[in-house]
């Protein structure tokens, strides 16, 4: 009988040695975190050409360039977990014709118009899935030398608000 | 059998008409991008890497792609693989050299995460979309012996993405910038807090800060009684201790007495 309650002492002792830490962490709160990487996808389709020019025209438009149906058209795509704002900027590749020359807008009624710069400039801001027109025209002064005429055009996502 | 020729001869006719229309596709320029992790914690003196994953689902032109170190703090040093080097691309049967890090060819969407994985390449799950083949580039940054623990250092990996055989005077190219934040850590991973004292309500409010990037040496106080957070632990220590001692009492007054 002795020998029965001593074990069931022990048992009753080591039992409330094990549950007092377990006792304690019961209103314990574990914080978790999980970090999701960010995602961009940027299509652009269309090209900015404009065939053979004379010297002392304004402000001609890219070839099959159309009210609705733009030059560069710059698609985000679903999967792209961040707003982005979306900048311009241009490089002379060959030829003599200023870069201011080589102009945008972003829509055909050219609003805003303005020459490409060396750096980035903000076209649009806190943009989502889907997609964002560039119009392109150009301007050959008179007196430009003959020859051809090329540039890069680079077109810059950014997460909206941290600037190019 | 007339009829069995003219059915072949339409088939073929058919199954023929969308291969022009593919080939005359126009011409979709994608730059897909997914980033790691962007805050890494490294030891001072060590090295740690972040990735950026490269892919090609919405394009039609293999996507050329150049990254460099546009920012990183004076003194740690940063390297990307794959390095920048000499491809040899064939434009139309015209040999071209392209100076570039890597290249991501179009690939499909896939619905599943793929099995076969292609050397050099990784598969990718698009958000919301599914899976593809792409490409990774491995950030390298070691951090110097010298960084201070509880510094953080800015890194920008500029990359631009650039297509051959475009037509027109104008050549597009995308940009993108991919920001990691390295934290200066300790290289022990052991788990350590320790309170040493309370900071003037006054002088938080006056720092605006509560961190700072600059570890400080902060003179070692006894932490005030009733404020530790290690009291309730005392207390269940105290009440398992005084369990265990009344336990073993009574074990051996009842040994004892049944002698």
């Amino acid at each position: 009988m002795k020998r029965k309650i001593i074990s069931v002492i022990i048992a009753l002792v080591l039992m409330m040695i094990f549950a007092l830490p377990a006792a304690a962490a019961v209103e314990q709160t574990t914080s978790a975190s999980v970090t999701v990487g960010e995602v961009i996808s940027i299509t652009l389709s269309g090209s900015i050409a404009f065939g053979s020019l004379s010297p002392g025209v304004s402000e001609i438009g890219a070839t099959g360039q159309s009210s609705g149906n733009p030059a560069i058209s710059i698609t985000v795509a679903p999967e792209t977990n961040t707003n982005v704002d979306i900048g311009i900027k241009g490089a002379s590749t060959s030829g003599t014709l200023a870069l201011s020359n080589w102009l945008y807008s972003k829509d055909f009624a050219k609003t805003g118009i303005a020459g490409l710069t060396t750096s980035y400039v903000g076209v649009y801001t806190n943009v989502g899935v889907g997609d964002n027109a560039f119009y392109h025209w150009i301007t050959v002064p008179m007196g430009t030398a003959p020859g051809s005429n090329t540039i890069d055009v680079s077109y810059k996502a950014v997460k909206t608000g941290t600037g190019f | 059998m007339k009829k069995i020729c003219l059915f072949v001869l339409g088939a073929l006719v058919l199954l023929a008409l969308p291969l022009p229309v593919h080939a005359d596709e126009p011409a979709k320029y994608n730059f897909a991008s997914a980033q790691g992790d962007k805050e890494l914690k490294i030891p001072p003196g060590q090295e740690g890497k972040g990735y950026i994953y490269f892919y090609n689902i919405d394009g039609n032109r293999i996507t050329h792609i150049t990254l460099e170190v546009s920012q990183a703090p004076s003194g740690w040093e940063v390297t990307i693989t794959p390095p920048i080097s000499g491809t040899q691309v064939l434009v139309s049967g015209l040999p071209v050299t392209v100076t570039e890090n890597l290249y991501v060819e179009p690939s499909e969407l896939l619905t599943e995460e793929p099995q076969n994985i292609p050397e050099g390449m990784v598969s990718i799950k698009v958000p919301g979309r599914g899976y593809t083949l792409g490409k990774v580039a491995e950030i390298i940054i070691s951090v110097p012996e010298s960084a201070p623990l509880g510094s953080t250092g800015a890194i920008i990996i500029a990359a631009e993405a650039a297509w051959l055989g475009q037509a027109g005077a104008g050549a597009v190219k995308q940009a993108r910038d991919f920001d990691f934040s390295v934290a200066v850590i300790s290289e022990s991973t052991e788990y350590t807090e320790t309170v040493v004292g309370k900071v003037d309500k006054a002088d938080t409010e006056k720092s605006g800060v509560t961190q700072s990037n600059q570890p400080e040496v902060v003179p070692p106080t006894p932490p005030p009684p009733g404020e530790s957070g290690s009291f309730s632990a005392l207390f269940f220590a105290i009440i398992a201790g005084v369990v265990v001692i009344v336990g073993a009492i009574i074990i051996f007054l009842l040994i004892r007495r049944r002698r």
